[in-house]
């Protein structure tokens, strides 16, 4: 690490990190309460993610996956689900992965389409991942479902993400 | 005559004009954002038709299976033949702190009582035929009904 990445750290960026993972955090474990809408295994509005995203765009790669997996750590541990965090660590980076890519390909204004592409991916790991640990074929009967929600939950948080951005890189936080 | 043939030429040249901007206009049109919003949305139609087409597929054109497999921890622990179940009972599941009640009835299985957080194996209600397993993943049970003949939507998952 040499002097000029090192001048890169500030005590904003630091600050505005932990104030979205706080966000993030509240958001998971608010979203963990509410009961589940339909009979899906595995369907969730997945809120939180707006957040990662939210950090995607302010902060930078980093950050993003460092938010990430703090809020899953620690909501793991707050909802009382340590059986599901396999799936949603696994899930989480791997949906990630895929957004920074995307967002390198297509740039900021496709953020509603990658998060509708982040989403999808994340059902798809999560249903691979399930069928992986129960060691059954049938899991995947899910997918196709589960690949409706994630678009118009991806749609959704995307929107969200989009209305939010504008706002906040308006108050030039950084 | 040669009014005509100027006329007829000079309409060409008009038309491959035109064509050639109607071309660059294009291109231009490919490139543009609007283009590439509708081009994703266009993919996320196609596949939201196909999944509600599987998802149409897995509903309704189901095995039509009377042996229901029990799995705990991807480990097989029961097999029911529900055609031969003459009175319902209850089935117990402990696993490592886990606890599902299993309900069996004649034709159909579910889950009656579980100790996972979100209930949704509880909520999925009873499966009769269908290729959709019951799941309750916090706990890792599945509870599927296993197709007879080869030809079910099963098979091609496998």
């Amino acid at each position: 690490m040499n002097i000029h990445e090192k001048s890169k750290f500030n005590a904003k960026r630091l600050v505005l990190s932990a104030v979205l993972c706080a966000a993030a955090l509240t958001i998971f474990v608010v979203e963990a309460q509410f009961p589940p809408i339909l009979p899906l295994p595995g369907f969730k509005l997945g809120l939180a993610n707006t957040i990662t995203l939210l950090a995607l765009l302010l902060l930078s790669t980093k950050e993003a996956f460092a938010i990430l997996i703090v809020r899953i750590l620690l909501g793991s541990v707050l909802t009382g689900q340590p059986s599901v965090l396999l799936y949603s660590l696994s899930a989480g980076i791997v949906c990630l992965a895929t957004e920074v890519i995307c967002l390198k390909l297509f740039g900021r204004k496709f953020i509603c389409e990658i998060s509708i592409i982040g989403a999808m991916i994340h059902n798809t790991v999560q249903v691979l991942c399930a069928a992986i640990i129960t060691k059954t074929t049938a899991v995947f009967w899910y997918l196709p479902p589960l690949l409706i929600v994630g678009i118009v939950t991806g749609a959704f948080c995307g929107l969200c993400v989009l209305l939010a951005n504008k706002k906040i890189s308006k108050l030039k936080l950084l | 005559m040669l009014i005509f043939i100027k006329i007829v030429f000079l309409n060409q040249d008009a038309s491959i004009q035109n064509s050639c901007r109607f071309y660059t206009h294009m291109i231009q049109y490919l490139r543009s954002d609007i283009m590439k919003h509708k081009s994703f949305i266009v993919i996320f139609m196609i596949i939201l038709t196909i999944c509600v087409a599987l998802t149409y597929i897995g509903t309704n054109f189901s095995s039509a299976g009377t042996i229901a497999e029990v799995y705990s921890g991807g480990a097989l622990m029961h097999e029911i033949n529900l055609s031969e179940v003459s009175d319902c009972y209850e089935l117990p599941i402990q696993m490592e702190g886990h606890k599902n009640i299993i309900l069996v009835e004649k034709g159909k299985i579910s889950i009656k009582e579980a100790n996972c957080p979100d209930k949704l194996c509880v909520r999925q209600g009873a499966i009769k035929n269908s290729s959709y397993p019951i799941v309750c993943l916090p706990n890792e049970v599945i509870i599927k009904i296993k197709g007879i003949n080869a030809n079910t939507p099963d098979a091609v998952s496998r």
